[in-house]
């Protein structure tokens, strides 16, 4: 009873009634899973767009360190909080920056990043396949610079890590795909 | 006539007659309104029954004494019964009627901005100019949602 007591008068003084939601319609609680999209998730994102349209143009100038500081700006930036969309965007970050250090010829540095991004997709999605992609990427790199280098046996052994690493992208892809409705779209975005 | 006038004029029967009543009063006791007179220009000792009644009255209004806990707890447990019934109705009322729905988008994973798998290199900022343009719809609509307009 007196507990009881005590959950009315939290509630009331929250402003959040017995079912659970707040008089504007919000859930309130433990019932909430994910905060609302708002001006700290917009402004977290913005960010994101603003620095990988640098990386692009310094890219595209030819200037892949510079690239590299842009999204190494992203990574390092402290995070607003937990979201599946901030998750997804250093995910898909960090597959960019092993793809600009692998054809730079950093693989190791590639690899890691790879690990990085596959810690922040943990699910299987697109963002996760497209890592074991890149990794599939890094490690063929790989292989051609040791096949240079005239290291056959190891340029073998990362061509085979390479088709492990394609193979398992194929089967998260094809995951995805069973899940969602499949949709005449060839733009690979929906509108 | 000015009051300049009036004031040279002789004084009239009323004003000897309230003039003689001033002084009759401010020369004896029991006028409320001359004692206060005559205790603001020179105040005198205070007699020793209107010293005790002043002091009477002074502590039963100090904290600790019985009456004012008394007060004190009467008003504590009219405070706590009315927060109480206030909370008891908030309650009984939503059970009631359901509040106004809103709903909000919420933070959630940006796979279904995407049917297919992502280009084996490039297209990075693409995707996140996808992402940050839904959750500036999704934004906009939150907006909306709590200003109560209704598409």
């Amino acid at each position: 009873m007196r507990r009881a007591w005590l959950l009315a008068a939290v509630l009331a003084m929250t402003g959040c009634t017995a079912k659970g939601s707040s008089p504007d319609g919000e859930r309130c609680g433990p019932a909430t899973s994910a905060a609302p999209v708002d001006d700290v998730l917009l402004a977290y994102l913005s960010r994101a767009r603003a620095l990988h349209l640098e990386a692009d143009v310094a890219e595209a100038s030819g200037d892949p360190a510079r690239a590299k500081a842009a999204l190494s700006r992203l990574i390092d930036a402290p995070e607003p909080r937990p979201a599946p969309e901030i998750d997804e965007v250093v995910a898909d970050t960090r597959a960019r920056l092993a793809e600009i250090r692998a054809r730079g010829g950093d693989f190791d540095a590639a690899e890691r990043d790879v690990g990085a991004g596959l810690d922040r997709a943990r699910e299987p999605t697109y963002f996760r396949g497209h890592l074991y992609e890149v990794l599939g990427l890094v490690h063929e790199r790989r292989a051609a610079a040791l096949e240079k280098a005239g290291r056959a046996d190891d340029a073998k052994a990362a061509r085979a890590r390479a088709i492990d690493a394609s193979e398992e992208a194929v089967k998260i892809q094809d995951h995805v795909l069973q899940r969602v409705a499949p949709s005449p779209a060839t733009s690979g975005a929906r509108p | 006539m000015t009051d300049r006038d009036d004031l040279d004029l002789p004084p009239t029967d009323e004003e000897l007659r309230l003039a003689a009543r001033l002084r009759d009063a401010l020369e004896g006791e029991g006028d409320a309104f001359a004692d206060a007179l005559r205790a603001a220009h020179s105040p005198g000792e205070l007699s020793r029954t209107a010293n005790d009644a002043l002091v009477d009255a002074a502590l039963a209004r100090a904290p600790g004494r019985p009456g004012g806990r008394v007060i004190r707890v009467v008003f504590g447990v009219g405070a706590a019964i009315v927060a109480a019934a206030a909370a008891a109705v908030v309650v009984a009322t939503s059970s009631l009627a359901p509040a106004p729905s809103v709903t909000l988008s919420r933070s959630r994973s940006a796979e279904d901005l995407f049917d297919q798998p992502f280009p084996r290199e490039g297209g990075t900022s693409a995707r996140v100019e996808r992402i940050a343009s839904a959750r500036q719809r999704d934004l906009r609509h939150n907006r909306y949602a709590r200003w109560g307009v209704r598409p």
